[in-house]
């Protein structure tokens, strides 16, 4: 955690990178031989920006947003590339970790258990708090076991302990005058979302804000309904756990005795179950935000009592759970009919304009990626190949692979007599092509192809990785 | 030209009819208590395919398409109804025109039912049917060579002479642009193209007639599925082959076929030339399926139909039309019951959106009757009014989007017991009925009355 809070205020400024991702290149060990997996793929994104990345099965899209978050799988290597997260470099150690040692039969990955494991506390405190990952396949990404309320709950009670305790002594705090201030300003309709906002923030009383803009943001419930949630607000904390909700709001963590406290379950269960029933109120507040039907019902299911659509309606309110800066969106909507997509489209992109967080979004989908993002970037076997914003992509794609991409797409609207081809398949990425990847199957390819393309900018924004468009 | 093949039934021979065709699987339960429960996976199904022709099955995941595709190849028994192959027209005709379970229509079914077929012509009826799955990694075995995937079916047929059967193979997997290095491969050292085209090669290997495609594209990437679907259109050119193409890619659909079926909770909902029914599309299902699908143009403004909710559980099927609990255009009588209707009514109530409402209604308790009347028990005598009071406000929320159920309601009376007890009784549902819109395009939706074919919201 101090990793990120230390650089937070100073390095942050205006028009900043959120995430900046500079000539990662990723490799796996197989039987085979090595994977160049991605390759020098740079990109950044900005703070409540949603940058797309495209590209067919195995182009390495995946996995570079994996290494964002470290999940590279253990036979994967980070081999070069600095992964800048609000200043903090995330890939700094990567030369002390895993180390490719050469043998007479090949090449041994090693790593050194100590240093992995110290990276692994820091990326528990980023997961989840700052950077939150929505995967493609929600039945298999959610824990079969336990209940969406409890899972919900974990990132709250990992990350968000103050907060949880902020809440309860809120509902302590407020006194009667303000709640009937409260009450007047949302019942005199005139008053905006952001007024009763700045009302509350008045009172000066933290964790009392969001649970007014929880009740006043449902769009489920009349005002009469809601007036009278307000009304039921006001909730005194016992005295003997005061000290106990102080403590954990002022050091986010949980007092000694209760962190020890496997011999003293009473104890624990007193106390920690405040907590624990404060985050599913969180969690229920959560899934109404991310619209799901029937919330009490749905806290106490199974992922496999629910619906695809409502699994990753699940996922996303896990995802968000923790107001993170950046989430990463794995084909999010890939497994799901088009009717539940466009649900679920139109709600990522609600969450972001309210939150406003910044969204990588990973698809194979053309259309998808037409709809959500703001900058595009196409990835061909493990190289970025363009990055362009979403418009001039489209409309004046450049890379050859972009172009046949495009053009192999069927469309809605008409019929035509025949699809664009890209002629073969995508190469080994065992051994690649040298120079451009893409020149097996390009047809404009000439001798040049044969070293590495230089990346151009055509104009602002739009960076092309071909040798058709140096000079 | 294809618009003749459609409207000259009459001429010719059908390659395939279904009549009725229904699929219930059966869930395992508990026989003593309850029953035993049935997914409605396909309703009463019909259609026809005709020599050269495609037919797009679409739908979203568990609508039945899948199945219905493996019936008209009888890799499932049907529940009811029945599948003629290659039956002329004229038998056809006078089938329809007889007593179900007469001896003539027995003697027809005996000569054409894919499903009555005895075993000699059922070994020419498998000749002449094949089918491509969607996931080419599941359905190539992996210890056969792609020549001995291909060579198979011809084995399996007796091919003669057997000398041929290489050169055979090989023209096979020229068709599908595999050259011959591809002959002694595994199935798992090719990409997923090629196994779809293996897998396609093996299809047409005995020279069938009717193919069936099961999402043969959607385990494809889009260059791949390109590749695919242009050598699908050659082949049909070229071999004059009919295929039922499955999907739930709509574009790819639009592309692919010459007659479309859209399939909502096991029932076909809509059918038509692709042209008329991706143009001008009738049913409020599919308008919204159309509208849901993301355009590659980030320069359109498309408007979404949201709908809300989820596919319904098949085991027990909405009543009247499936698609009313979602559909954003249902009428009264689409099938609402009085359960559903309760649910929203007192709703509305609850959310304290009408105070006088909230008034009326203090402890109320529910009782559903039957399918179309419940009752609230009040507790106590009705003041005058209050029963107007009722009836204005479920008058104005019958416009509301969210309580478009409460126009189901048809009356709300007074039970006569004492006075203590409103009675709400519902419009009596109606199935609908496929409606003849103009050039075969038929939809089966209240929307559209049997002689009338005008509705206003039509996208584009």
């Amino acid at each position: 955690m101090h990793l990120i809070q230390e650089t937070e205020h100073n390095r942050l400024g205006n028009g900043a990178k959120l995430l900046s991702v500079r000539s990662l290149r990723i490799s796996f060990v197989t039987r085979r031989g090595i994977v160049q997996a991605v390759d020098d793929v740079s990109f950044d994104i900005e703070p409540g920006e949603t940058l797309g990345l495209v590209g067919e099965t195995g182009c390495g899209k995946t996995q570079a947003a994996m290494a964002v978050m470290r999940l590279t799988a253990e036979t994967g290597i980070i081999e070069k590339g600095e992964i800048w997260f609000k200043g903090v470099n995330l890939a700094e150690n990567i030369s002390k970790e895993f180390k490719l040692v050469k043998k007479k039969r090949g090449s041994v990955l090693k790593r050194d258990s100590a240093e992995l494991r110290k990276l692994e506390s820091q990326m528990v405190m980023i997961r989840g708090k700052h950077i939150s990952m929505v995967f493609q396949e929600p039945m298999t990404s959610l824990n079969p076991v336990r209940t969406v309320g409890r899972q919900i709950s974990e990132v709250l009670l990992t990350h968000e302990l103050p907060r949880l305790a902020d809440r309860i002594i809120a509902r302590g705090r407020v006194t009667p005058d303000m709640i009937g201030g409260i009450e007047r300003s949302i019942a005199s309709r005139k008053s905006t979302a952001e007024q009763v906002r700045e009302l509350v923030r008045n009172f000066g009383i933290p964790g009392l804000g969001e649970q007014v803009a929880s009740i006043s943001s449902r769009r489920d419930l009349s005002d009469a309904k809601k007036l009278q949630l307000i009304k039921g607000l006001r909730q005194e904390a016992s005295r003997t756990s005061l000290p106990f909700l102080r403590y954990v709001s002022a050091n986010g963590k949980l007092p000694i005795i209760h962190r020890a406290s496997s011999r003293l379950p009473l104890v624990r269960r007193r106390f920690l179950g405040m907590l624990e029933k404060e985050a599913m109120n969180v969690s229920a507040e959560l899934l109404s935000q991310v619209g799901m039907p029937n919330i009490a019902a749905v806290l106490r299911q199974y992922p496999h009592e629910l619906s695809g659509g409502m699994r990753q309606r699940a996922m996303i309110a896990m995802a968000i759970a923790a107001n993170p800066e950046l989430i990463i969106a794995d084909e999010p909507t890939s497994a799901l009919d088009v009717t539940i997509q466009a649900q679920i489209l139109r709600l990522l992109d609600d969450l972001k304009r309210t939150l406003n967080t910044a969204v990588l979004f990973i698809s194979h989908d053309m259309g998808v990626i037409a709809e959500i993002c703001d900058r595009v970037g196409v990835i061909y076997a493990g190289n970025l190949v363009e990055m362009a914003r979403v418009e001039d992509l489209f409309s004046n794609p450049l890379h050859p692979y972009t172009k046949g991409l495009l053009s192999a797409i069927p469309p809605f609207d008409r019929k035509i007599p025949s699809l664009g081809l890209i002629p073969g398949s995508v190469p080994s990425l065992i051994n690649p092509p040298e120079g451009c990847r893409f020149r097996t199957r390009c047809p404009f390819a000439t001798e040049r192809c044969k070293q590495t393309p230089p990346s151009i900018q055509t104009k602002e924004g739009h960076f092309v990785r071909c040798w058709l468009y140096a000079e | 030209m294809q618009s003749e093949v459609i409207e000259g039934k009459q001429e010719g021979t059908v390659l395939l009819q279904t009549i009725r065709l229904s699929k219930h699987f059966a869930l395992k339960g508990n026989k003593l208590i309850g029953g035993t429960k049935f997914i409605r996976a396909v309703d009463e199904a019909e259609f026809a395919i005709h020599e050269n022709q495609v037919v797009g099955l679409v739908g979203e995941s568990g609508c039945g398409k899948t199945t219905l595709g493996r019936l008209i190849l009888r890799l499932l028994d049907p529940t009811e109804g029945t599948a003629f192959f290659r039956i002329p027209a004229a038998t056809l005709e006078k089938y329809r025109g007889l007593p179900a379970g007469s001896k003539e229509a027995r003697d027809i079914e005996k000569e054409y039912s894919i499903f009555r077929l005895n075993k000699k012509k059922m070994r020419e009826f498998r000749k002449n049917t094949q089918i491509v799955f969607q996931d080419p990694f599941s359905s190539l075995d992996p210890h056969m060579s792609v020549k001995d995937i291909v060579a198979e079916p011809l084995k399996a047929h007796h091919f003669n002479p057997k000398s041929e059967i290489e050169g055979k193979v090989e023209r096979l997997l020229e068709n599908c642009g595999l050259g011959e290095q591809f002959l002694d491969k595994l199935p798992h050292e090719l990409s997923g193209g090629q196994r779809q085209r293996v897998a396609i090669a093996r299809a047409l290997a005995m020279s069938p007639r009717l193919v069936v495609l099961d999402e043969p594209t959607s385990a494809l990437d889009v260059s791949v599925q390109a590749q695919i679907l242009n050598l699908l259109k050659k082949l049909k050119s070229d071999l004059g082959l009919s295929f039922v193409f499955i999907s739930h890619h709509l574009a790819v659909v639009r592309q692919m076929s010459d007659e479309v079926f859209v399939m909502y909770a096991g029932q076909i909902v809509e059918k038509g030339q692709t042209e008329v029914v991706f143009n001008s599309p009738a049913h409020p299902y599919t308008v919204a399926l159309m509208s849901a699908i993301p355009i590659p143009d980030p320069t359109t403004q498309r408007e979404i139909i949201l709908l809300k909710g989820e596919i319904p559980d098949l085991s027990r099927p909405p009543s009247g039309c499936r698609f009313h609990p979602r559909c954003p255009h249902a009428l009264g009588n689409c099938g609402w019951s009085a359960e559903e209707v309760a649910v929203v009514f007192f709703e509305l109530v609850s959310s304290g959106q009408y105070p006088e409402m909230n008034d009326i209604f203090l402890r109320p308790v529910q009782k559903i009757i039957n399918e179309q009347t419940f009752e609230i028990e009040m507790g106590r005598k009705i003041r005058e009014g209050e029963l107007d009071t009722v009836k204005r406000v479920l008058e104005r929320e019958k416009e509301n989007p969210t309580s478009i159920a409460l126009r189901a309601v048809k009356e709300v009376t007074s039970a006569t017991d004492g006075n203590t007890v409103i009675r709400v009784s519902l419009v009596p549902p109606l199935v609908p009925t496929f409606t003849n819109l103009g050039k075969s395009h038929f939809v089966a939706c209240n929307l559209y009355p049997a002689s009338s074919g005008s509705y206003g919201e039509k996208p584009e």
